[in-house]
């Protein structure tokens, strides 16, 4: 196994934080010749994180402490659709107001661990709700997504013989059933049809 | 993915990072009590409560969990790791203190230990206290709270030792002894290997199987 020389990597390696990198030579290169930024996510499905943040939480804290930037990035955007991970069944959806208190509970808990006081190393508090939001993509998963079933949707003619066959499938792709089942949701297209019901012709 | 995407969509250079998924040395994922989450805002787990988890470490994982949850060198978390029997309480307690310092502050943690000191130390295991040996057999079967206390020599006689927990003045491991029948089993040992029988606030006296 490759034998880290910066601070960082050292200290992440000798306490046994690593469990896998996406290319370790290289980043030890960058964190040698300068400072780097980090983030790591944490959903904000409850007013508290737990136990099985900490190796995390304390991964930030020696970054900082070898001349790094920290950033806790807070799931506010992702928590809105909710982590299908480790889960045999769909999360309920949090409303916005219960994601919103649950983040700034969370925030106490890196305040003892992570220095926010401005400076190059300064720790950052991160939101991707801001630019998750402005895609207007959450609204469309939340509206429309949780009526799909991938499950069924995998089972179309489209999908599955792409599939069968082992050619790519883009996740773009993948989403025009999403689209044209929409729609028949939108009144507006009412305007400018003539005579008979609302509802997309299949093909 | 992330990776991978920040690659194809804007020509970022990306690094990826995992931590291991942290088991105890028994095989549980770490955090997984019966009591529920480990939380870390002290509005749903006390400081306390959290330094009790630590304190709680399994003996082989104490070593790991330094080097992991505190900031000691090394060399320290090396040497507190190979700790043990009655000396491994010692780093356990050191886990203990420097966990709840980082997550709650040292204010936090110093109480914690204190409290810690208070409910668990204070004339018992390690104190000089009077210790009497039983057979472990024996403590199988069961032994009744009275004939333990006399044995123990905190109780003239088994009459003596009947009328002490008749009046409520006898305790086992600080809880108070309802039945003067009660039988004292093997699962009244605690963390530290000892039944602490107490007569009245001030005599005390441990048991420990052979």
């Amino acid at each position: 196994m490759y034998e880290p020389h910066s601070d960082f990597l050292r200290v992440l390696s000798e306490r046994g934080y690593i469990h896998q990198c996406t290319d370790l030579e290289n980043l030890d290169r960058a964190a040698l010749a300068g400072r780097v930024t980090a983030y790591v996510g944490y959903d904000c499905t409850a007013d508290s994180l737990h136990i099985g943040h900490l190796v995390s939480i304390m991964m930030l804290r020696w970054l900082q402490k070898t001349g790094h930037r920290p950033i806790a990035l807070m799931g506010g955007g992702t928590t809105k659709v909710g982590d299908p991970s480790g889960k045999d069944e769909t999360r309920k959806l949090l409303t916005e107001e219960a994601i919103s208190g649950n983040m700034t509970a969370i925030k106490r808990t890196f305040a003892n661990f992570l220095s926010f006081g401005g400076g190059p190393t300064g720790a950052v508090m991160a939101n991707n709700a801001d630019w998750l939001d402005s895609l207007h993509y959450i609204p469309l998963l939340r509206d429309f997504g949780r009526h799909f079933s991938v499950n069924r949707m995998l089972s179309m003619d489209s999908v599955r013989l792409r599939l069968e066959r082992e050619q790519p499938l883009s996740f773009l792709e993948f989403n025009y059933m999403v689209l044209q089942a929409a729609d028949g949701r939108f009144r507006s297209m009412g305007q400018h049809r003539h005579g008979g019901r609302t509802r997309p012709a299949r093909g | 993915m992330g990776v991978e995407l920040g690659r194809r969509a804007a020509e970022l250079s990306l690094y990826g990072l995992t931590t291991p998924l942290i088991t105890t040395a028994s095989g549980t994922k770490m955090g997984k009590t019966a009591q529920g989450a480990i939380w870390l805002n002290p509005d749903r787990l006390a400081p306390y409560d959290y330094y009790q988890f630590w304190r709680n470490t399994e003996d082989a994982d104490v070593g790991r969990f330094l080097k992991l949850f505190t900031e000691l060198s090394l060399a320290e978390c090396d040497k507190l790791g190979v700790l043990r029997n009655a000396e491994v309480n010692e780093a356990k307690k050191t886990l203990a203190f420097e966990a709840t310092k980082l997550c709650h502050g040292a204010d936090a943690a110093e109480m914690a230990a204190e409290t810690a000191r208070q409910t668990f130390e204070q004339g018992v295991a390690g104190a000089g206290l009077p210790t009497v040996e039983v057979p472990l057999d024996e403590l199988r079967r069961g032994i009744p709270a009275y004939e333990l206390f006399k044995r123990a020599g905190l109780a003239a006689s088994n009459g003596d030792a009947r009328r002490l927990i008749q009046q409520n003045g006898a305790r086992l491991n600080d809880q108070p002894v309802t039945s003067e029948a009660r039988l004292v089993v093997e699962s009244d040992l605690g963390v530290d290997g000892a039944i602490k029988l107490s007569a009245g606030k001030k005599r005390h006296a441990l048991i420990k199987p052979a």
